[in-house]
């Protein structure tokens, strides 16, 4: 805006400079014109003036040369010879011999009459030359006449001798060739009459200059009173005047006959035609030339003002385009509303998306209302009719997306603001449904935080009471043990203790690892097609002797459409089975019964099939307090009859969570003295029936150690020992090394055979089993890429095991070190032991 | 109360009605008032220019031949804008001098030839009167006669005075003249003499003369005028002029004359040409012959010389308009129209007025400039007629006559006393638009009651000015009746008759080969009726009038009934009117009245019969 205002001060200073430049040279042109045509009419009216007198003189001069010559020729033929010789040398109309009143006579006898009035008086008595205008039809004459001593011509009595000319003859020396006939000229006497005329072609002549000029309705009363003035003073000067809308030069001076006075009317462009064309061609190149530096300053400007508005539209392109950018990415959509007619000037494109309006044609203008059913649209109109001189407001409004029908969180905000002197409303509204659900989400987790925090605590108190209680026997048994060291039986006996103590807190440490392990998500499902039948003749062989241990009758139904073959994770199914008939036989008194019943139906696709697996008991039963949290891990119902039976209290919750592990479901209806029904439903694939089911491998169990040479690392010197008493006493050989890096040194120091296999601890310092088992494989020993390695880690978990795996080693085994699985490891290993 | 109200509600109506229409009148603007010497100029000279300026309101009146009647108006402040005068001197004129324009730096003015305008030159150089062309004073001779009889046509006053005796001694009139008038005198004094009025003396004489008033006496020339006298003796003599011809009538002159009882006579070239075309007579123009080797002379007259009021032109407005109106007077079409037939002499730079070719004999004597203008004061006429007349009827010599006239001349001329004071109102003479003049309805009325008829219908010029309650003499009560011998015809005409008549007077007639044959130029020329009121609707030009109705006594005339009714015109136009209205009768069954109406007048008004007053007569629509 200040730059145009700068620009435009500039134009207008160049076109005021340039106005008055031209003005001031007009007028200074105009008055040198003025004086240069004043000099130059004056030059020229000068000399026709002179013309004009030479032309009267001249006639004075020939009637006195006459005059002389009469007054000696008395020859009155000689003189009618003279004049005829004379009128056609001098071309004058006729010559007169005039008598005192005015009566003519001429050499040819012609008589005529000049009614000369008081002129007559001047002519013959005062003797004085006279010049008389004189009509004739169709000519005017001029006479100029002279007294004379009176004479007689042909009897005819003279008092002074004239000639005449015709007016036409005088109106020639009135000619300025210099205006191109352009010119009037008159001589007129001092009432204005004109005597002699000499107008510019086809122009009406005039007969009285002073009633002419009076006449002019461009003059002012004091013009004329000037004008006529100066002609009747017979002054001489050059004016200019108008005329009838053009400008004359009015010229007059004294004509020097009879008392008149020579007036020139010249056009003005006629006088200056000269003089205008050098100031139109000096004005045009003037001109010309401001117009091109215009041109030149208006192109530079126009370019300049390109460059500037190109730039300028480019900032706002890239400021549209980042806008455009910024609000397709943002959750804000922005909208300006005039405040006094609440329609819309401004919508940012990203309102299609955000709020479901549809950019078209038309929307800008339109009322803010028109955007939605509700003339309060957001709520806008409400809280501006509440507020309406509140500058900021803002609150937050649930929004159903007209488009996709989503349930959205908006936060409002409407401040008003000048834009260009014109109060706006500006809107934006700003999408907070992803804020709003992590904040849910993150109260949600919070909660549940909380809730696992307070699960955690329970689980330590269960862990320390039930970790203690197993711990409590073995450290106390222990310590009677070292006092009844003498005492074979009691030695026996607490040594038995000490076993089932320590059994029990390994079941117990493995019960809480197994169910970790499936919360966590880590237990891998090993899917194998297996027979439900030899699952339950399985289950008949391991629960049917603990049930006949306490007289309870155990059996095995199966019922329905049980599929010959199912394809699942069979350790798991067992392992749940187990657990809920462990369970029943537990809880359930001497001579009671339990029952496992199997019952097979369709499933829903083809190749599927439902498996209800129906643990029942008529055993001691829970409460219904109880049975909300049975699946919660160390929930455990103390009763009379329960209290004294051992138990980890996490059971249940593996169950359960193997159940899910398998998409299935749980459930139990227990009651009081009655006893339980645990349901599993289980959706198993249905396997191909000619497939041989897998067994279980047998495990053979004498399997003997002797002369094996075992390389182990173990850095621990406990179970270092262990291992060396636990190998020497299966006659084995062991060679015990504290890292990783030990083991693999004195392996690559090994002569060939030297050692059949290696025990690799996997948490050692200086190099893990890992590392080790890498160093041992890549080494140039010629065993090393048989040599079996086994990983002896209390790392339990399968994915232990498939590290161990993928580090080169050939077996996993955890610790505390189980023999059987040991040898059989070996069995399977080491090829002198293979069927051993 | 009810009725009162109403009453009070009409007045109030009323009142504003009539203040509106005082207001209209008053805004009406004043025409510009143009006196007409003569009846004639009414009749193309007029329309002419009047049709040149359509926007300008003129009020053409004919007005008198005798600066004496401007003398009187301009003594009661009502000098017309524009005067024209054929009878014109500057000795007549001296007095008016100070309330006319001074034209000398006009461009009409200039337009004159210095020959001719010098005649209205002051000594101050003031000049105010223009005049336009001039109209040629000539011998007639009837060739054919000369011819019938084998007499030579005269080229000089030998040859005349030769073919005179031949003509007596055939019984037939050498010379002919209607030297009852008092310019038929004038003429022939001055047209046998312009030798000696154009010698040193006859000059100085003649300027002494124009340039001194009437108030201050200047006799005749002891050098010139007895010798001129003298010539006039003889020429009576020599033409055979008898006591008798002094009674002679223009119309006597005129039957001599045409029927061929006469061989000469003396006329303008107008009316000679006038005779060629209507008569088919075989006229020659002749100059005044100069005697005892006098060279031979055209005598001359302006058409009219025109002035302006100097009292009007102080309205820079109302000038431009006069100056308007001057122009196209002076015209060469406005000239044309006064000699329609080429028979004028031009006075005008911007004229070309070309010579008739009857004229021919006479254009010598216009190139060689041998045209003398004739001296026209009233004193000159009166003093003319007064020792001419005395010679005709040979109760004088020539040396007698030049005493006469010398005498009359001499003698200090007191204005006429204005004694009488007939009228004790006042009426102007300003024509409504609307239509009406209160003067010209108040002396039609008074006129009705002198001629005793039921109506009266008097010509739209009838009347020349407005009506003064202060002094006339009865001369000036004369004048207020146009000249040109309006005279009155009186018959009983039915309704039907009457409105015939009317409506030829309104409407016009057409193509009327008559020189006092006026049909209407503007509202101003309508004719002015007493007993009876008549409406007429004005057409798109200035002269288009249609008659609409006649009123008698605010009724529709009845076209039955029988009215007296009395018509005051020139009885040239109103036979033709007559013979339109009557058929083969013509005027003949109307009472020509036994007094001009301006005889009428001034009996009416000097037996002290009271003005009547004036009352709406005319509605223009």
């Amino acid at each position: 805006m200040r730059k145009n205002l700068k620009n435009i001060s500039i134009i207008a200073l160049v076109i005021v400079t340039v106005a008055l430049g031209c003005v001031a040279y007009f007028r200074f042109a105009s008055r040198m014109i003025y004086e240069e045509s004043s000099r130059h009419l004056t030059e020229i009216y000068t000399q026709v003036r002179d013309s004009l007198r030479d032309i009267v003189e001249s006639k004075w001069n020939l009637l006195t040369v006459w005059k002389q010559y009469l007054l000696r020729e008395k020859n009155e033929d000689a003189i009618t010879d003279f004049v005829h010789e004379q009128k056609a040398k001098w071309g004058f109309t006729d010559f007169y011999f005039i008598a005192g009143n005015g009566e003519f006579y001429t050499v040819d006898g012609r008589k005529g009459f000049f009614n000369m009035h008081r002129k007559i008086n001047d002519l013959v008595d005062k003797k004085e030359a006279v010049v008389l205008d004189v009509a004739v039809p169709k000519k005017e004459l001029k006479v100029f006449a002279i007294p004379m001593p009176k004479g007689v011509f042909q009897g005819f009595v003279y008092d002074a001798i004239a000639i005449s000319y015709d007016n036409e003859d005088l109106i020639k020396t009135l000619n300025t060739n210099a205006f191109e006939g352009d010119a009037d000229n008159y001589v007129i006497d001092d009432t204005g009459r004109v005597s002699i005329a000499r107008t510019a072609k086809n122009k009406s002549g005039i007969y009285n200059f002073h009633a002419y000029l009076n006449n002019l309705p461009e003059l002012t009363q004091e013009q004329k009173k000037d004008l006529l003035q100066r002609l009747i003073s017979r002054g001489k000067g050059v004016i200019t005047l108008p005329i009838h809308g053009e400008k004359y030069y009015l010229i007059h001076m004294p004509a020097e006959y009879a008392h008149s006075v020579l007036v020139g009317l010249i056009p003005e462009k006629v006088v200056n035609a000269s003089m205008n064309k050098l100031q139109a061609i000096t004005m045009i190149v003037f001109v010309f030339l401001a117009l091109l530096l215009s041109g030149a300053y208006i192109v530079f400007m126009h370019y300049r003002n390109k460059l500037v508005l190109s730039q300028k539209d480019k900032e706002i392109l890239y400021k549209e385009q980042l806008f455009s950018t910024l609000s397709d990415n943002v959750d804000d959509a922005f909208l300006m509303v005039d405040c006094k007619t609440m329609c819309l000037d401004y919508i940012s494109p990203n309102v299609t998306r955000l709020i479901g309006v549809e950019l078209q044609k038309g929307i800008i203008g339109s009322q803010l209302s028109s955007l939605g059913e509700d003339d309060s649209y957001f709520e806008v109109g409400k809280h501006i009719r509440q507020n309406p001189d509140t500058p900021r407001m803002e609150w937050d409004k649930e929004f159903i997306h007209p488009l996709t029908l989503e349930k959205r969180w908006f936060h409002v905000l409407v401040y008003t603001d000048l834009v260009q002197k014109i109060p706006k409303y500006i809107i934006v509204l700003s999408d907070r449904t992803k804020e709003r659900a992590l904040n849910v989400s993150l109260s949600n987790a919070l909660s549940l935080a909380q809730s696992a925090n307070k699960a955690k605590s329970n689980f330590l108190a269960n862990m320390s009471h039930d970790i203690r209680t197993p711990m409590n026997a073995i450290v106390c048994f222990a310590g009677l043990l070292a006092d009844y060291a003498h005492t074979p039986e009691k030695v026996l006996e607490y040594a038995h203790k000490i076993t089932y103590s320590s059994k029990h807190l390994l079941s117990l440490i493995n019960d809480i690892l197994d169910m970790s392990k499936i919360e966590s998500g880590e237990t891998a499902l090993k899917l194998t097609d297996f027979s439900l039948q030899e699952l339950g003749e399985e289950l008949q062989g391991i629960i049917g002797p603990q049930a006949r241990n306490k007289n309870q009758a155990f059996k095995v139904e199966y019922k329905g459409q049980l599929p010959a073959m199912v394809h699942s994770d069979r350790m798991r199914i067992n392992q749940i089975l187990l657990n809920l008939l462990s369970n029943a036989v537990k809880y359930t008194p001497n001579g009671g019964h339990v029952r496992l019943l199997l019952e097979g139906r369709p499933g829903h696709g083809k190749g599927f099939s439902y498996v209800q697996f129906v643990v029942q008991d008529d055993g001691y039963g829970m409460s219904e307090e109880f049975q909300k949290k049975i699946f919660a891990p160390f929930s455990r119902e103390y009763t009379e009859e329960t209290k004294h039976i051992q138990g980890t209290g996490i059971g249940m919750a593996i169950v359960k969570s193997i159940v899910e592990l398998l998409g299935g479901n749980i459930s139990v209806i227990s009651s009081k003295g009655k006893g339980s029904t645990f349901t599993v439903n289980l959706e198993l694939a249905v396997a191909a029936t000619e497939k041989e089911a897998v067994k279980p491998e047998e495990v053979k169990t004498q399997i003997s150690l002797r002369g094996l040479k075992v390389l182990a690392a173990e850095d621990n010197a406990i179970n270092a020992e262990i291992l060396e008493l636990l190998l020497l006493k299966e006659g084995a050989t062991v060679e015990i090394r504290e890292n990783g890096l030990l083991v693999a040194e004195r392996f690559a120091d090994s002569k060939k055979d030297e050692f059949d296999i290696i025990f690799m601890d996997v948490q050692m310092p200086v190099l893990d089993g890992y590392g080790a088992t890498k160093l041992i494989r890549a080494c140039d020993h010629p065993c090393a890429k048989t040599i079996p390695i086994v990983a002896m880690t209390a790392n339990a978990f399968a994915e232990d095991a498939h590290k161990a795996l993928d580090a080169g080693m050939d077996a996993h085994t955890s610790k505390p070190v189980d023999m059987q699985r040991l040898k059989q490891v070996v069995a399977e290993l080491v090829p002198r032991f293979k069927g051993k | 109360m009810k009725k009162k109200l109403m009453l009070i509600l009409l007045l109030l109506v009323l009142f504003f009605v009539s203040a509106c229409g005082s207001n209209k009148e008053q805004k009406q603007e004043k025409p510009i008032t143009v006196y007409l010497w003569s009846i004639e100029l009414l009749r193309e000279y007029a329309p002419y220019v009047q049709s040149q300026l359509p926007d300008l309101d003129i009020h053409f009146v004919v007005g008198n031949n005798d600066l004496n009647y401007y003398k009187f108006l301009n003594e009661k402040g009502s000098l017309p804008d524009i005067i024209t005068c054929r009878r014109f001197s500057l000795h007549d004129a001296v007095e008016l001098k100070e309330q006319l324009v001074d034209l000398k730096n006009t461009e009409e003015a200039a337009t004159i030839f210095t020959g001719y305008l010098e005649n209205y030159k002051y000594p101050d150089g003031t000049i105010c009167w223009l005049p336009l062309c001039g109209e040629a004073e000539l011998f007639v001779a009837n060739k054919d006669l000369f011819i019938k009889h084998g007499i030579p046509l005269p080229h000089s006053y030998k040859s005349f005075k030769e073919a005179c005796a031949r003509f007596k001694a055939l019984g037939i009139k050498p010379f002919v003249s209607d030297w009852h008038y008092d310019y038929t005198p004038l003429a022939i004094l001055q047209g046998l003499n312009i030798h000696e009025l154009t010698s040193r003396e006859g000059q100085l004489w003649r300027s002494q003369y124009e340039n001194t008033g009437e108030q201050k006496a200047v006799g005749l020339d002891k050098k010139v005028w007895p010798l001129a006298f003298q010539r006039m003796e003889s020429f009576i003599r020599d033409a055979y002029v008898e006591p008798q011809d002094d009674n002679y009538l223009y119309e006597d002159m005129d039957a001599l004359l045409i029927t061929g009882k006469a061989a000469m006579s003396r006329m303008t070239a107008n009316v000679a040409l006038d005779h060629i075309r209507r008569y088919g007579m075989n006229l020659v123009m002749l100059p005044y012959f100069g005697q005892d080797g006098g060279e031979d002379w055209l005598l001359t007259y302006p058409a009219f010389q025109v002035a302006l009021n100097k009292s009007s032109a102080q309205n820079e407005q109302r000038k431009q308009k006069m100056m308007r109106i001057l122009s196209v007077m002076m015209s060469e079409g406005a000239q044309r129209k006064l000699g329609s037939r080429n028979d004028v002499i031009s006075y005008s730079r911007n004229t070309e007025l070309k010579i008739s070719p009857l004229l021919e004999n006479i254009s010598p004597f216009i190139e060689s400039n041998r045209i003398y203008v004739r001296l026209a004061s009233t004193d000159f006429f009166a003093g003319s007629k007064l020792a001419v007349s005395k010679m005709v009827k040979r109760e004088a010599t020539a040396e007698q006559a030049y005493r006469i006239m010398d005498e009359y001349l001499r003698k200090p001329k007191q204005r006429e006393e204005l004694k009488l004071k007939p009228f004790d109102k006042a009426y102007s003479f300003t024509d409504s638009k609307q239509g009406g003049n209160e003067a010209k309805s108040a002396m039609a009325n008074s006129l009705r009651s002198y001629y005793g008829s039921d109506i009266l219908v008097a010509v739209g010029h009838s009347f020349t000015g407005p009506i003064f309650n202060s002094g006339y003499s009865e001369k000036m009560l004369g004048y207020m009746v146009m000249p040109n011998y309006l005279e009155s015809f009186t018959k009983q005409l039915t309704g039907a008759e009457l409105e015939r008549l009317l409506k030829l007077y309104v409407e016009g007639v057409p193509n009327v080969d008559v020189y006092s044959a006026v049909n209407p130029v503007n509202y101003h020329s309508l004719p002015i009726t007493s007993g009876m009121e008549y409406v007429v609707k004005q057409g798109r030009r200035h002269d288009a009038f249609t008659l609409k109705q006649l009123l008698y006594h605010g009724k529709p005339l009845d076209k039955n009934k029988t009215y007296r009714v009395t018509v005051l015109d020139k009885k040239t136009f109103f036979t033709v009117l007559a013979e339109k209205l009557d058929g083969q009768k013509g005027s003949e069954g109307f009472t020509t009245g036994e007094k001009r109406v301006s005889e009428a007048w001034q009996e009416y008004v000097t037996s002290g019969k009271p003005l009547l007053a004036p009352s709406p007569y005319l509605t223009v629509e």
